[in-house]
């Protein structure tokens, strides 16, 4: 069908609104001086050699990969039992576990930061062992927020494969673990490895819910970016912001090939 | 189609054929660790956070075990507190109909393109969705600033004579807001209208009908719950944005969820800060769920008429 042209005027109009922040960030990593002016007297790459003399930023870009490595390792494992469960077995109450799952999706993530927050500080007391702030009281926070998308996505996907060859499996006596394993695992692989790149992604880019769980002295590293953009935009700030932009770009591009954007951002939602 | 019972599995051939892998008890044996997880980690702390909204602020513990509406009567006896709420909502609907009106046109787009440029535009929408609301706060201060890129155009260009001051403005805090959350609408706009039958439209621009008043008239009635389901989503994200208010807006722009955080903070009052989190916990469940209903209504009725 034609595409209309004002349809074409305003999505070239709208796609500069969403991106061009984005690369305004990047270019101004590159500015020689440190104040922003536009166009800059001349460009360097000193901002990046200089992130090492930031050190809330760079250990907080290695803080955040480490909770976020975790994070995935568990989130992924999570979501794959869930959703091998509810789509392999008929439960009573299948529609209830569905959302349960889904549930972070829909509760304010500055609400679940300090949830959990709460909740762990309390059981601290009761305990007598402090467990927040903490690396794991973060990963498992994380963990709740990636859950809902590593679910989804297997879910889908346990959904398109069938299950036709696990039937096939069991009929020639294989014992059902044993073909959950086997055959629905390794043809799931795709959806769990798009599943991964979306929990390392979400856990690594968290902000709201992060700032209940960190501590003063250690801070993941968008904690640590608002905090120094708070307090000045420059083109350090800008170069820790390409280096995670650059990181998420190479990781989408590898999700490319197994997921469905489109159907994993919007299928999930009410219709 | 009968279960077989505790045992689901085994060479019973062309019975199979409706069942699935696991029994019932394997079926919750897979799936308990996960469901366990989720209760004690995030189920039960929300639960608990809602009651401990009620419990009493003390400076030298963390709350006193009571129940008192205090919190809440302290929240709107505040008239800095209610107007925050007030500003929050305010923006909050004014950036999800901007969000809307930009998402539509990109979203219709992206369903008439072929398969390869149509992946692209999809990539190019997640991609900003996926780098973060604090990179791109960050690079609406850079585009707004005093000495932003804004700023400078419109000095080179001779079109004012002093940098405009755009920064910590409601105006501005909207549109940055808009900007990070219309990727979240155009994909769930997207959706809905891929879901629809082409040969609608098709008929209406072989009956004559232009190309705009084909997409009011025939398309849009059609993806009304797409509709419901993106504005909800996005009025929640716009109601917990905690990023763009902190930079774009400052101090002069108080949002919402930045005021809790602040709140907490400064005064170390966690109680108070449960009830203001409560507050806008209720706020985004009642519109995912009151909205929808009542759009959903006025839908019915409008789709009866033109019946």
């Amino acid at each position: 069908m034609k595409r209309p042209a004002w349809t074409v005027i305003v999505g070239v109009v709208v796609y500069a609104f969403m991106l061009v922040p984005v690369a305004v960030v990047v270019w101004m990593s590159f500015f020689k001086q440190a104040y922003l002016t536009f166009p800059p007297d001349g460009y360097s790459l000193r901002w990046y050699t200089g992130l090492k003399d930031q050190p809330a930023l760079f250990d907080g870009l290695f803080y955040s990969l480490e909770i976020a490595v975790i994070t995935t390792i568990i989130s992924v494992a999570l979501g794959v039992i869930a959703a091998l469960g509810l789509s392999r077995a008929r439960l009573r109450g299948t529609a209830l576990l569905e959302n349960g799952f889904l549930l972070p999706l829909v509760i304010p993530a500055i609400v679940t930061g300090m949830a959990i927050y709460i909740y762990l500080y309390q059981l601290s007391g009761a305990i007598q062992v402090a467990l927040v702030p903490s690396t794991w009281s973060l990963v498992v926070a994380h963990t709740m927020i990636t859950l809902p998308w590593t679910f989804r996505l297997t879910y889908a996907g346990t959904a398109s494969i069938g299950k036709d060859v696990e039937r096939a499996s069991m009929d020639l006596g294989r014992r059902p673990f044993a073909t959950l394993w086997r055959i629905t695992l390794p043809l799931l692989r795709p959806s769990v490895i798009g599943a991964a790149i979306f929990a390392f992604i979400f856990s690594f880019g968290d902000l709201e819910i992060s700032l209940f769980l960190v501590s003063p002295g250690k801070t993941t590293l968008p904690v640590a970016m608002v905090q120094y953009a708070e307090f000045k935009v420059d083109p350090t700030i800008a170069a820790m912001s390409t280096i995670q932009i650059v990181l998420i770009g190479v990781l989408l591009a590898v999700a490319n090939k197994f997921v469905k954007f489109g159907e994993a951002f919007s299928g999930g939602t009410k219709q | 189609m009968p279960r077989t019972k505790g045992r689901a599995t085994g060479r019973t051939g062309g019975r199979m054929a409706a069942g699935d892998t696991l029994t019932r008890r394997s079926g919750w044996a897979v799936i308990s660790p996960a469901a366990i997880i989720v209760l004690i980690f995030f189920v039960i702390p929300i639960v608990y956070f809602l009651r401990f909204s009620f419990e009493t602020p003390s400076t030298t513990e963390f709350a006193i075990p009571t129940f008192t509406v205090k919190n809440f009567g302290d929240f709107f006896a505040s008239s800095y507190y209610v107007h925050t709420l007030i500003r929050t909502l305010v923006i909050a609907v004014a950036a999800t109909a901007l969000t809307l009106v930009l998402a539509i046109p990109v979203a219709h787009l992206i369903v008439l393109c072929g398969p390869k440029l149509k992946s692209a535009m999809i990539i190019a929408t997640v991609f900003p969705l996926l780098v973060g609301n604090v990179v791109r706060s960050i690079g609406w201060v850079a585009i707004l600033g005093y000495n932003g890129v804004v700023n400078t155009v419109l000095l080179k260009l001779h079109i004012i004579t002093a940098p405009l001051k755009m920064l910590h403005s409601p105006v501005t805090v909207g549109i940055a807001i808009s900007s990070v959350v219309v990727p979240i609408m155009v994909l769930t706009l997207q959706a809905s209208m891929e879901a629809l039958d082409p040969a609608t439209e098709r008929a209406a621009l072989s009956l004559g009908s232009r190309p705009f008043r084909t997409f009011v008239t025939v398309t849009m009635p059609q993806i009304i719950p797409g509709i419901i389901a993106g504005t909800s989503l996005v009025f929640v994200l716009c109601l917990n944005s905690y990023s763009t208010p902190l930079l774009v807006g400052g101090s002069q722009v108080p949002m919402l969820a930045p005021a809790i955080y602040t709140a907490i903070t400064t005064n170390n009052n966690w109680p108070f800060g449960a009830a203001m989190a409560a507050i806008l916990l209720v706020l985004c469940l009642i519109v995912v769920v009151l909205y929808g209903w009542l759009v959903r209504r006025l839908f019915e009725a409008w789709r009866k008429e033109t019946r």
